[in-house]
C-alpha cells in the first residue's frame, strides 16, 4: 500500500501544471507572510523573501517552476510593496532596477539551485542503482537453480518497477530491452548459451523504459545471464559425474558377475578333464557319467560366455574396436579356435570374389562366426558338413554358414534371432542346444552395429540351414544397444 | 618349477593338480604380497599371474614383476574384453588366458614362455627355420622349401619380429614398436596392409593360415615351430 501511495505522489510531482500552480502558491504564501511588515522596514528587505521562497521552488519543483515563481515574484512585489500600493506603476524610478536586479538573481539563485537538486537527485538515484545491481548479484551468486535466479530478480526488481518479473524462453535474437505490449517489458538475457532466454515485466501501468531503465535492466540481464550459464554448466558437471558413476557401477557389476559365474566354472571344466584322463583306472560305466559331464559342462561354459556378452551388449558396455580387417582372417582365426569342437564334421570353406579389408571389430565379428559355427555344429550329425562361405558383393561382404542338418522348423528364420528378447519362458533351444538363442541375439546385435544384416533360412537346393550376414564395404559407425 | 599366483583355492589346487600330472613342479602363493615374496626366494621359471587379485591389482604385480624380472608371466582373467588382455600383454605379461582355459592350453602356453626365457638366455640365434620356412639373420635372406622370398625392408623386419617371438602373441603396438620404432595413430593401417604383403609372399592362406595367425583384437602370433 506505501507502495503505491508512494507512486501516486510520485505522478503527481511529475505532473507540470501542478508543480507550476505550487510554484505560483508559494509564492503567495510568501507574499502573504511578507504583508504585516509593509511600512516597518524597507521593502528592498523584503526582497530576500521572495528569493527564500524561490530556491525552495527551485530545490522542490524543478527549474521551469522556479523560473515562472521569480517572474511572479518580482510582480507580486511591484504590486504589494512598491509606493503606489496596489498597482504595477512605481514612483520611485530606482525601484524599477530593485525590480531588474531582484528578477536576475531569483533566476540566477533558481537555475544553480535546481542544477544542484538535480544533481542530488541522480547521486540518489545511482547509489539506489548501485545498491540494487550489488542486490542482485549477491542474490544470483547463492543461486543455485533457475528458479532460485527468477525469485531473486522477481524479488529485488519488483518494487522497484511495480511489475511482475518472470524469466521466459523468448524469440533469440532482440537485442535491447523491448514493450512486447501495452504493459510487458522483454529484456532478452544475451549470449547463446542461455538459450534466448528473456527477463519479462508486467508492469502495472503503460509506459516505456527511461534511457536510464534501460541500462539497469540491460545489466541485471547481464548479470542473470551469467549466473544461469554458471547453474548450467554446474547442472551438466553433475550429470557427466553421475553417468561415470552409474558407468562404473555396471563396469564392477559385470566383472564381478563375469569373476564369480567363470570361476567355478574354471574349477569344474579342469576338475573334468583331469578325471577324464584317468579314464584308464575308472569303471567303463563311470567314463560314460564322465563324458556326459564333459557334454554339459562346455554347454555350461557357451552358455555362459554367451550370457556375460549379452550383459554387457544389453548394459551398453561393449564399444565396437574398428580396425581393418579382411574377413579371411578372421574366419581363419574362428577355424582354428573351433578346430577341436566341430568333431568328425567336414569344416569346408569356399571363397568367391576378392575380399578386401573392411573396418570392423575383429574379435567381435569372431565371436558371430563362432556362433554361427556352433549353431550348426550342435545342429548336424557327427559325421555331418559345414560349410563356410566369403562371397565379395556390391558394396558388401557376405558370409553364409551351411549346414545339411534337419533345417529350420517353419517360421523360425522370423524369429530365431529374437528368442532372447521374445522370451517365451524357455532360452533353450528346444532341439537341446541349450543358450542358441542367445547366442544368435547376439550375433544380430553385433552385425547390426556394424551396419550389415544376419538372417537365416533353409538352403534352396537339398537339406540344411543357412545362416548369412553381411558387412557393407564402407563401414557404419555404431554402439552395441 | 611354475609360480601360481592365484586367489581362488579352488582354481590354485586345480592349476596345480593339472600341471603336476603333466610333470611340472608347482609352488603357488594366494595374494601378490606372497606372489612376489616366493618369485624372489624360490626363482620359479615361469609365472602364472591371476589377474583379479585381492591385495593387488594383477596389473600392479605385473608391473612390480617387470621392475626387475624378466621372468615369464602368463596371465590369467576372467574377464573378455580384449583391451585387458593387450593392456596386459603391453605391460609386460608373455601370454594370457580367459577363465575358463583348459589344462591343455595352459601346458602349451607354459611351453613356449618357457622356450622364450631358454632362448633369451642364449646368445640369439643365427637362423630360424619353422616348418620349412627359414630366416637367415646374419645374410638378412628368407627361404620357403628352398626357394628365395624377396620381401621389402618392412616386410623384413615384420617377419624377424614375429618369428623371434614364435608361438607368443605380439600385439599391434608391440609389433609397431619393433619394426617401426613407435607407436602409430592411423589404427594400424599400415601394418596390416603389410601383414597381408608378407602373407601373399609365404602363399600363407589368411583363412587356413601355415605361419601367421590373427588373434582378432589383439595382435598376431606366429606358429610356433
Amino acid at each position: 500500500m506505501r507502495v503505491v501511495k508512494a507512486a501516486k505522489k510520485d505522478a503527481l510531482l511529475r505532473s507540470a501544471a501542478f508543480r507550476h500552480g505550487a510554484a505560483v502558491a508559494v509564492v503567495v504564501a510568501a507574499s502573504l507572510l511578507a504583508l504585516p511588515l509593509r511600512g516597518l522596514t524597507d521593502p528592498d528587505n523584503l526582497t530576500m523573501v521572495y528569493f527564500t521562497a524561490v530556491v525552495m521552488i527551485a530545490l522542490k519543483l524543478g527549474l521551469a517552476p522556479a523560473i515562472v515563481g521569480s517572474v511572479v515574484s518580482v510582480a507580486l512585489f511591484n504590486f504589494l510593496f512598491t509606493p503606489p500600493y496596489y498597482s504595477f506603476e512605481a514612483i520611485n524610478p530606482a525601484s524599477y532596477l530593485t525590480f531588474g536586479i531582484m528578477l536576475v538573481s531569483s533566476l540566477l539563485a533558481a537555475v544553480l539551485t535546481s542544477g544542484l537538486s538535480s544533481r542530488l537527485a541522480e547521486a540518489d538515484q545511482q547509489k539506489t542503482e548501485t545498491r540494487l545491481l550489488l542486490d542482485v548479484a549477491r542474490a544470483l551468486s547463492s543461486a543455485v537453480s533457475r528458479s532460485d535466479v527468477e525469485a531473486g530478480l522477481s524479488r529485488l526488481l519488483s518494487p522497484r518497477y511495480q511489475a511482475r518479473v518472470t524469466l521466459a524462453a523468448g524469440t533469440a535474437g532482440a537485442a535491447a530491452v523491448t514493450r512486447l505490449s501495452g504493459l510487458v517489458w522483454q529484456v532478452p538475457l544475451g549470449g547463446e548459451e542461455v538459450g534466448g532466454d528473456v527477463l519479462l515485466l508486467e508492469r502495472g501501468e503503460p509506459g516505456d523504459a527511461s534511457d536510464a531503465a534501460r541500462l539497469e535492466l540491460e545489466t541485471v540481464a547481464a548479470l542473470a545471464a551469467q549466473a544461469l550459464l554458471r547453474i548450467a554448466n554446474a547442472e551438466a558437471a553433475a550429470r557427466a559425474t553421475a553417468n561415470q558413476e552409474s558407468e562404473r557401477l555396471r563396469n564392477v557389476l559385470l566383472s564381478s558377475l563375469s569373476h564369480d559365474l567363470r570361476t567355478p566354472l574354471t574349477v569344474l571344466s579342469g576338475t573334468v578333464a583331469n578325471l577324464a584322463r584317468m579314464r584308464k583306472r575308472l569303471p567303463r560305466d563311470a567314463m560314460e557319467e564322465v563324458a556326459q559331464l564333459t557334454r554339459q559342462v562346455t554347454r555350461l561354459q557357451t552358455f555362459t560366455g554367451n550370457l556375460l556378452k549379452m550383459a554387457a551388449i544389453s548394459a551398453g558396455h561393449l564399444r565396437l574396436h574398428r580396425e581393418p580387417y579382411s574377413l579371411l582372417e578372421i574366419a581363419g582365426a574362428t577355424l582354428q579356435r573351433l578346430g577341436e569342437v566341430k568333431g568328425e564334421r567336414r569344416l569346408l570353406t569356399q571363397v568367391s570374389g576378392d575380399i578386401p579389408m573392411i573396418d570392423m571389430d575383429g574379435a567381435l565379428i569372431e565371436q558371430v562366426i563362432a556362433n554361427l559355427i556352433d549353431n550348426a555344429i550342435q545342429h548336424t550329425e557327427p559325421e555331418g558338413t559345414i560349410i563356410l562361405e566369403l562371397q565379395r558383393q556390391e558394396g558388401q561382404v557376405r558370409v553364409s554358414i551351411r549346414d545339411d542338418g534337419p533345417g529350420l522348423a517353419p517360421g523360425d528364420d522370423a524369429v530365431i534371432f529374437e528368442r532372447f528378447k521374445t522370451g517365451d519362458g524357455s532360452l533353450s533351444d528346444r532341439k537341446g542346444g541349450g543358450g542358441h538363442g542367445l547366442g544368435l541375439a547376439i550375433c544380430r546385435g553385433i552385425i547390426e552395429a556394424h551396419g550389415g544384416i544376419i538372417d537365416a533360412r533353409n538352403n534352396p537346393e537339398g537339406r540344411g540351414a543357412c545362416f548369412s550376414f553381411t558387412l557393407p564395404l564402407g563401414g557404419a559407425s555404431g554402439r552395441l544397444s | 618349477m611354475i609360480l601360481v599366483i592365484e586367489d581362488e583355492r579352488d582354481v590354485r589346487r586345480l592349476i596345480q593338480r593339472s600341471l603336476e600330472a603333466l610333470g611340472h613342479e608347482v609352488i603357488d602363493a594366494e595374494n601378490g604380497k606372497t606372489g612376489l615374496e616366493a618369485l624372489v626366494r624360490q626363482k620359479p621359471d615361469v609365472v602364472i599371474l591371476d589377474l583379479g587379485l585381492p591385495d593387488r591389482d594383477g596389473m600392479a604385480v605385473l608391473a612390480a614383476i617387470r621392475e626387475w624380472s624378466e621372468v615369464p608371466v602368463i596371465v590369467l582373467s576372467a574377464r573378455d574384453g580384449e583391451s585387458d588382455k593387450v593392456a596386459a600383454l603391453e605391460a609386460g605379461a608373455d601370454d594370457y588366458l580367459t577363465k575358463p582355459f583348459s589344462a591343455a592350453e595352459l601346458s602349451v602356453r607354459i611351453k613356449v614362455a618357457l622356450r622364450h626365457a631358454a632362448r633369451a638366455v642364449s646368445t640369439g640365434e643365427p637362423v630360424i627355420t619353422v616348418e620349412g620356412l627359414s630366416v637367415d639373420l646374419a645374410a638378412r635372406r628368407v627361404t620357403l622349401e628352398g626357394q628365395e622370398i624377396h620381401l621389402t625392408p618392412i616386410e623384413y623386419k615384420l617377419l624377424t619380429a614375429l618369428m623371434r617371438h614364435r608361438g607368443k602373441v605380439l600385439t599391434h603396438g608391440q609389433i609397431m614398436k619393433e619394426v617401426w620404432g613407435r607407436h602409430s595413430n592411423d589404427g594400424n593401417q599400415g601394418l596390416r596392409i603389410h601383414m597381408q604383403h608378407v602373407r601373399e609372399k609365404l602363399g600363407d592362406d589368411p583363412l587356413s593360415p601355415r605361419f601367421i595367425f590373427t588373434e582378432p583384437g589383439i595382435g598376431y602370433r606366429f606358429r610356433m615351430g
